[in-house]
């Protein structure tokens, strides 16, 4: 069995930094032994992140002499302004659930997805199809270059062995779609 | 007729037996007219007569002396446009015949000893100044003890009034001549900035037959503070940076008009935000988050900053013609802020004033 998964990266998950063109009036000096004048500089800076370093994800086949549920997971970079908190949301866009398909006969294999706010991916729990996780704090660098193996964030993918036991044999591709919000 | 009293002959003989004749008349007491109308000869023929009448020996008398006491230098420090200046020492003359303890009269008059017929201070001290470099002062004199009114003297001219003199000390009455140098707002505004200084020489005449006298030098010192330089900053605007699309870094110019009308000018900024090494940041308003922002400087509006500004002031030429600088700005300064700064900012809004100080260079 090969199982793929595809990550869609959502344009809006990057938000640009404004900043502002406002102006608030700068001070002129006058002819004097000394003069003074003043000029604000101001900026906003919205919210913003991002998420890069994402893999496909390949199972092996799995057949006769395989026993047991198997987990495959990877490890990517969640940047976020401020190393303040974000959440992820996952879902499926090809479907309501987390799942995977075979094009030949359209069977499905649902999979749990688990979250953590680690690249190892040690402390991860079992999220909620289409739910928000919320996390503490992402990474000030857009490349997570600040962190171990420049990744800060990793999911996990488990399949039941009864699910595979239930699946007729053939190759099974789904996507699993990550949306990042700032909190 | 020419009337003379008795001192008034005295003092001309005095002065004509020793060839002494500048002023004779003034220093005398002798009105100038009649004394420029009479020959010297007839002057002599009249003392002559007149001294004989008078039937004693004008160098007879024993411990006739004038005394002219010190002065101490006069130094006005300095002076920047404020106002006229006037000083007055008080000092003591004597003009007595200690043998029978009478005092006579006495005259002063000052001499400087830089030039002849000018009360003036030189720029350093050199007589050779040109007049923008050349202060005339004035002296005046009256004697305290014995209400006599203010006389301006004229440089080398013992006054027209006389003044009883006092005892030896002054140990009667207390210090009776008044010396007073008046320096006017306008003639020192005129001159160069600089320092001044002129030397001077008082000398009392009196004694019996107004034949002594005693002199006393001094100096006349001040500095003249150059013209106050002027310095304007102007056209300034905030800094705008624009919209941030996501990426690199950001860098805003704030170019501005700078007049000066001294050669060059200093430049400082600083805000609050700014840390004790010099370095410049732009804070959150609602947290105490902040944004590093490099501050640079250039002395045209060619290009962005180059010249870091910390701080140590930095310098530039400016317009020394025109205040506004006829429209057109001439300085620039740089405002850089690194991509990976911005990225680790927090979100929210940032503001920070920036001062500019400009001063004469």
């Amino acid at each position: 069995m090969n199982l793929k998964n595809i990550f869609a990266l959502p344009s809006a998950t990057f938000f640009a930094i404004v900043l502002s063109s406002a102006a608030f009036g700068a001070g002129q000096g006058s002819l004097n032994s000394t003069s003074t004048g003043s000029s604000d500089l101001s900026l906003t800076i919205n919210d913003s992140v991002m998420i890069t370093g994402l893999n496909d994800v390949t199972f092996p086949a799995y057949g006769a002499a395989n026993t047991g549920d198997i987990a495959q997971g990877d490890a990517f970079c969640v940047y976020r302004n401020g190393q303040n908190g974000y959440n992820i949301t996952a879902t499926n866009p090809n479907g309501s659930e987390f799942s995977i398909t075979s094009a030949a006969t359209g069977d499905t294999v649902q999979y749990t997805l688990a979250l953590d706010e680690s690249a190892d991916a040690s402390s991860a729990n079992t999220v909620a199809y289409d739910t928000a996780i919320s996390f503490t704090s992402g990474s000030d660098e857009v490349d997570c270059g600040d962190e171990t193996s420049s990744v800060n964030t990793a999911f996990e993918i488990r399949i039941a062995e009864q699910e595979i036991r239930d699946a007729t044999s053939g190759t099974y591709i789904g996507t699993l779609q990550l949306v990042l919000a700032p909190e | 007729m020419l009337s003379l009293n008795r001192e008034q002959l005295s003092c001309i003989s005095s002065r004509l037996s020793t060839g002494i004749d500048t002023g004779l008349a003034t220093a005398c007491g002798v009105k100038s007219t009649l004394t420029t109308s009479v020959p010297r000869q007839l002057l002599g023929i009249l003392l002559l007569s007149s001294t004989l009448s008078f039937g004693e020996s004008v160098n007879a008398a024993t411990g006739n002396v004038v005394t002219v006491e010190s002065l101490t230098s006069f130094n006005f420090g300095t002076w920047n446009d404020s106002g006229d200046l006037t000083a007055s020492q008080l000092s003591c003359i004597t003009s007595e015949n200690t043998g029978n303890g009478r005092q006579y009269s006495y005259w002063v008059k000052v001499d400087s000893r830089d030039t002849i017929g000018a009360f003036a201070l030189y720029r350093n001290g050199n007589p050779a100044s040109p007049a923008s470099s050349t202060v005339a002062i004035s002296f005046k004199h009256r004697d305290t003890v014995h209400g006599s009114s203010v006389v301006t003297l004229l440089p080398g001219d013992y006054e027209s009034d006389s003044h009883l003199g006092a005892n030896a000390g002054c140990s009667v009455d207390g210090a009776n001549s008044e010396l007073t140098i008046e320096i006017s707002a306008s003639e020192l505004a005129s001159k160069s900035p600089g320092y001044y200084e002129g030397n001077f020489e008082l000398t009392g005449m009196g004694g019996v037959n107004a034949n002594q006298n005693d002199s006393t030098i001094f100096s006349v010192a001040i500095t003249i503070e150059g013209a106050s330089q002027q310095v304007k900053i102007s056209r300034l605007d905030d800094v705008s940076f624009g919209a941030y699309g996501g990426t690199g870094a950001r860098q805003s110019s704030e170019r501005f008009c700078v007049y000066s009308s001294a050669a060059s000018y200093r430049l400082s900024v600083s805000s609050p935000s700014q840390d004790s090494s010099g370095n410049f940041y732009l804070p959150s308003v609602n947290s105490t988050a902040n944004i590093p922002v490099a501050v640079s400087f250039i002395d045209n509006i060619g290009g962005p900053g180059s010249i870091p500004v910390s701080n140590s002031p930095v310098s530039g030429l400016g317009d020394s013609n025109s205040e506004d600088c006829l429209g057109t700005d001439n300085a620039t300064l740089t405002f850089d802020m690194d991509e990976q700064s911005l990225r680790s900012a927090a979100s929210g809004d940032y503001l920070e004033t920036f001062t500019i100080m400009i001063e004469p260079e």
